[in-house]
């Protein structure tokens, strides 16, 4: 058995070996097909594609049994659990712009009262503070409290923090 | 009627390929080596066919000592399923949509 050959048939077998127990029966029926397949090359095309059957196959399963394990099964009982938990992130964006608006909008406004030396040596620092810095900060231990209880307002909470770190990222690389 | 949407070339491949000879079983390389299909088109059609019960599949020991091989074969609904999409009004039909959506 040439080296091509061998590669294709022991990537194969370890996704035969991986695959689900509702794909095991058509992976195994691929690899066995592998002995019948001339030349190298089109063995090594062979597994390759039976590799992507395979998962083409497999994932939408996985997902479906993942969502049933967590949800439970029937469909309404499904979308009303997704509903739900769509609903519970949607109020966790939501939350966290009215969080940040106000830290943006009251420190902004109150750091020249409160400390009028910052503002001249240190407006740079106070406009980070209050865009990035503590809404961060109040993303972070809303979710971190929120985690058990309410997991998708978190979850919500946690995706605007990324998406406001990111945007922060994004603006220091474009503007310095 | 089982499928809602219209079948791709590749299965209808497929099904002529087991319509030559519908009693018959055949081997998964021997219909990719037929149709042209690559595993990766050819397999997940198989698994449809298969999951709609149009075909029925099973292990042949051909040779002592060697591991079976996956067999494959039009179960009766499969047949009368590929007769019918293979007859020349669902032909039509379907050639008139595609030249109607080509004109959209």
């Amino acid at each position: 058995m040439s080296a091509v050959r061998r590669l294709a048939y022991r990537l194969l077998n370890s996704v035969v070996r991986h695959a689900s127990p509702d794909s095991q029966d058509w992976a195994s029926a691929m690899l066995r097909e592998l002995d019948f397949v001339e030349g190298d090359w089109g063995a090594s095309l062979w597994a390759l594609g039976s590799v992507t059957a395979l998962f083409r196959h497999s994932v939408p399963h996985r997902l479906k049994a993942q969502i049933e394990k967590r949800f439970g099964t029937g469909q309404e009982r499904v979308l009303k659990n997704m509903r739900k938990m769509t609903a519970g992130m949607l109020w966790g964006v939501v939350m966290a712009s009215v969080v940040m608006t106000l830290s943006l909008l009251s420190l902004l406004r109150a750091a020249p009262v409160l400390f009028p030396e910052w503002h001249v040596g240190h407006a740079r620092f106070v406009q980070w503070l209050a865009i990035v810095g503590v809404p961060e900060a109040v993303f972070m231990a809303t979710a971190v409290m929120l985690w058990r209880k309410k997991r998708p307002m978190a979850a919500g909470i946690l995706l605007a923090a990324v998406m406001l770190m990111a945007h922060a990222i994004f603006h220091m690389v474009t503007h310095g | 009627m089982r499928f809602r949407v219209q079948l791709s070339p590749q299965t209808l491949q497929v099904l002529d390929a087991f319509l030559q000879n519908p009693k018959d079983w055949k081997y998964g390389y021997d219909i990719s080596r037929n149709t042209g299909l690559k595993s990766g088109t050819l397999y997940p059609i198989l698994m449809r066919l298969a999951e709609r019960k149009l075909l029925e599949a099973s292990w042949e020991t051909a040779e002592p000592g060697k591991p079976p091989r996956h067999i494959y074969r039009f179960t009766p609904d499969g047949l009368r399923y590929a007769r019918e999409q293979r007859s020349p009004r669902v032909e039509r039909r379907a050639r008139q949509a595609t030249f109607v959506g080509m004109k959209c």
